[in-house]
């Protein structure tokens, strides 16, 4: 166990020292700061001070090695344009996020493995069918279609839940959280489903076709003669031989929610991460761009860890050595 | 198995404790904490308006940044010495009176006695002199203001007296950009913490900001001028323009600003929502390259005539350009009416407008002729010349498919254009006239707004002459991308500056704009119209500068 968590530690430094570079290279040719910074008429001295304020003036791997000896030291630079570390305006925003990719995998989770099982178990049943049907849709329609429609919907024809916004924040464990009030669960519903819809019909499919298979295997089969009841055989065996895929895609669908749920979040004025990360885009602030990629690749790594240290627990046969 | 589970349990344990640590500090509070601050939940309370806006509040530092909604959100905390009325005209703030001597050289202000910061500390003229020095920092975009000025200083608590280098009868349009701090708060904090803890001497007081979510103000009762209407305001950057309209309709906003175009007839058919238009100062035009020989010797696509010559230096060909284009069309067409057409870059109301300047009349033929005799007939394939024209196209109305219409009536007229689309965040860099990285641009469509509310600073700015290699008098002429020069505007321009009497120099600044347009040193397009939707709890008076303030929200019960 420890020599796989120094082996998983040492794939994390490379990790970020690959990324870190790429970063690098990529943000300092998107766009220029400086003339976001300065007004639009500004003399060349005025640039200048700019330049020279953001350390830009110097040659490429200089700046990057003066940010990697900051970054070593927790600091990643000043945002360009909110003149606060990037770092904390990143973690500012971190909770909201988390707040909806929890509710929208737990959302899909929920909903999607039963309905994988039934539909696996049964494929020729015509419920199973519509599911199916229904599943394409989730994994085809665009997210920001489906946000304006449930907007349009339930806010707008039913005036049932509020358009946009994250709603009140109550303190849950000492954690400031909107899913504390009810103000804050009002807001939450339309986002996470519309974020849910996607990975929801993902893991659906994957959970089907798994249960399809193991369906057939005969262990079920000898079970069933056995006489164990139904409702073991579908979960206790052949779910827990489908769950392998279901897990690894899982993890994966969470970081991807984590790190990208910018479409969403801006559609719903979500003030999370992804929303901070197209803003900072848009005024190539470097410095909010480069620490959330970094934050980001590290996010990855540790759920791909975790991810693999559920396989054990899943099937005792896999060993992380 | 067990132990797995342990280990498992452990690092989600820390990650929470990690989350706890960032969560505690989501949103900078002031003294009281938030649960009242929604918009769907205060209709009891009669005064109070929730503002959905295009964006948020960078920093609440007024130094930092320059940008309308950042300015504007700050206005409400800050005090200038002096601000804008509604017709951008400067009138008395924290200054309650000012005298200038007679060389327009030396500016003494009496400030105002008895005004008192959010905290309680006493305004005077050492808090100015603090914010003064503060606007010349590495880290602050309004150097601007002062690099006109020679030296400043204290005569006594409530008096300030400031020398300008050059004769310079426009001081107080760039002194109202300069809001002041409270010295005994700010001094000896880093920059970090006086933007998380504002205390001016404005209207409304801070509540609470959580970034991405809410700006919230109350009001300051205690404030020197006459009181606004709204005691509690809220504003929300609701980035999407389709989720803005939405927040409209479901009534969760009482005021939003950028309607996108096409919304408003839906909007209008609601019966308790009103659309608010105001012609802004937002003036879109196109810059011609026509002062040199060799314009923008770095571009990808450069311009190629078939005799290697400029043909924009030719009058001719610029009036061509100018009648080629159908205004009329792109107005109704492209801005749904939502524009109003441009005869100078000076909208009418500003000073210095001249109504004697007119448009010239779209006539394709007449387009043609002119090319023909200014020496660029139509070659075997149907083309005279080919330009480029460079156009941003997230930066203003519909920008995109205004250049591409241009682009398609130029070609009518056989001139073949290469459409050079790109974001604002590179945009910018590339058309610069005094871009380093290289002379990119010879035709480009642009906008442009001055809150200043001064014809001359406009002059200054836009029609100064300017040269390919870099400023002919420094500072001058920094947006003049056509590199346009006439001594002529320059020294009346010069004059304008130095005249302190209001009349007089909006009678330069005609003389100016009626030149330029003469030559036809530019293209005017038109003016966007800003567009606002509210409802009927309350009326909007929207401001040509864009600034959106609570005190411009009438309530109607």
């Amino acid at each position: 166990m420890l020599r796989y968590l120094v082996f998983r530690a040492s794939q994390l430094i490379l990790v970020l020292i690959v990324v870190s570079i790429l970063v690098f290279v990529f943000t300092s040719v998107m766009g220029n700061p400086v003339y976001l910074m300065v007004r639009e008429n500004a003399t060349e001295e005025e640039v200048q001070a700019a330049i020279e304020y953001l350390g830009l003036d110097k040659p490429l791997p200089v700046r990057y090695g003066i940010f990697v000896k900051n970054a070593l030291r927790g600091d990643f630079g000043k945002s360009y344009v909110y003149h606060q570390p990037a770092l904390r305006i990143i973690s500012e925003r971190f909770p909201a996020t988390i707040e909806i990719v929890i509710v929208a995998m737990l959302l899909s989770a929920l909903v999607a493995i039963p309905l994988g099982v039934y539909s696996g178990a049964y494929p020729k049943n015509f419920f199973s069918k519509s599911i199916m049907t229904i599943s394409i849709a989730g994994i085809s329609l665009p997210s920001f279609w489906v946000g304006m429609v449930l907007i349009f919907v339930f806010s707008l024809k039913l005036g049932i839940l509020p358009v946009s916004g994250r709603g009140d924040v109550g303190v849950f464990l000492g954690i400031k959280t909107s899913l504390a009030t009810v103000s804050g669960w009002r807001h939450i519903i339309l986002p996470s489903v519309t974020l849910a819809l996607g990975s929801l019909a993902t893991i659906l499919r994957l959970t089907r076709a798994g249960m399809q298979e193991n369906m057939r295997q005969d262990y079920v089969k000898f079970a069933r003669a056995k006489g164990v009841p139904r409702k073991k055989v579908l979960f206790g065996h052949a779910l827990k031989n489908t769950l392998i895929p279901v897990v690894t895609i899982f993890g994966l669908q969470l970081g991807g929610l984590i790190a990208f749920t910018t479409i969403t979040e801006t559609i719903f004025s979500w003030p999370g991460m992804g929303k901070l990360l197209i803003d900072a885009i848009n005024s190539a602030d470097r410095p909010i761009v480069s620490a959330y990629i970094l934050f980001v690749a590290v996010m990855f790594v540790f759920i791909n860890f975790v991810v693999d240290i559920l396989y054990t627990i899943i099937d005792p046969r896999i060993d992380l050595k | 198995m067990k132990r797995k589970l342990l280990v498992l349990f452990l690092v989600m344990s820390l990650v929470l404790s990690l989350l706890a640590g960032c969560g505690g500090d989501t949103s900078t509070s002031g003294e009281e904490d938030t649960t009242n601050g929604t918009g769907e939940d205060k209709s009891d309370t009669p005064k109070e308006v929730v503002i959905g806006l295009a964006g948020d509040a960078y920093s609440l530092d007024p130094y930092p940044l320059n940008e309308t909604l950042t300015n504007a959100i700050n206005n409400h905390l800050y005090d200038s010495l002096i601000e804008p009325d509604k017709d951008l005209q400067p009138v008395p703030a924290l200054a309650e009176d000012w005298n200038v001597s007679e060389d327009a050289k030396v500016w003494t202000f009496y400030l105002r006695k008895g005004v008192k910061f959010h905290n309680g500390n006493d305004f005077t003229a050492d808090d100015v002199i603090y914010s003064f020095d503060r606007s010349k920092v590495d880290m602050s975009a309004f150097k601007y203001c002062l690099s006109t000025v020679e030296s400043y200083k204290k005569v006594d608590d409530y008096t300030v007296e400031v020398i300008t280098k050059d004769p310079n009868a426009l001081l107080l349009a760039h002194l109202k950009d300069l809001m002041i701090l409270d010295k005994e708060t700010c001094e000896g904090k880093d920059d970090e913490w006086i933007a998380l803890n504002p205390n001016g001497t404005g209207r409304y007081k801070f509540v609470e900001h959580v970034r991405g979510d809410r700006v919230v103000f109350e009001r300051n009762n205690n404030f020197w001028g006459e009181l606004p209407e709204a005691t509690k305001v809220t504003f929300k950057p609701i980035t999407n323009e389709g989720t803005r309209t939405a927040n409209m309709m479901s009534g969760a906003v009482d005021l939003i600003v950028d309607v996108p175009v096409r919304d408003v007839d839906m909007l209008k058919t609601q019966d308790n929502i009103t659309i608010a238009s105001i012609p802004s100062l937002r003036v879109i035009y196109l810059n011609l390259a026509g002062w040199t020989d060799n314009p923008s010797p770095d571009a990808d696509m450069p311009l190629e005539a078939p005799d290697g010559s400029n043909p924009l230096k030719s009058i001719k060909v610029r009036e061509a350009i100018y009648r080629a284009i159908n205004e009329d069309e792109i107005i109704s067409k492209i801005m749904n009416g939502y524009a109003i057409p441009a005869t100078t870059y000076i909208p009418e109301g500003f000073n210095g407008y001249n109504p004697d300047v007119e448009r010239l009349e779209f006539n394709p033929d007449l387009a043609e002729e002119l090319l023909d005799e200014a020496g660029y007939p139509r070659q075997s394939d149907g083309h005279r010349f080919t330009i480029t024209l460079d156009a941003s196209n997230d930066r203003y109305v519909n920008d995109g498919d205004i250049a591409t219409a241009i682009a398609s009536y130029l070609e009518k007229v056989g001139i073949k254009v290469n459409l050079n689309l790109m974001s604002r965040s590179i945009f910018f860099t590339y058309i610069g006239s005094t871009n380093k990285e290289g002379d990119n641009s010879h035709f480009l469509m642009s906008g442009w707004a001055d809150s200043g509310g001064e014809s001359a600073l406009m002059g200054l700015d836009m029609v100064y002459s300017m040269s390919q290699d870099g400023y002919i008098k420094d500072g001058y002429g920094g947006v003049n991308r056509g590199y346009y020069q006439n001594p002529d505007i320059d020294e009346l321009i010069d004059k304008a500056m130095a005249t302190a009497e209001t009349e007089e120099r909006d009678q330069l600044m005609q003389q100016v704009w009626k030149m330029a347009a003469d030559d036809i040193s530019y293209i005017p397009l038109h003016f966007q119209k800003d567009l606002y939707a509210h409802n009927d709890k309350i009326k909007y008076h929207p401001r040509k500068s864009k600034y959106v303030y609570a005190w411009d929200v009438e309530f109607l019960q």
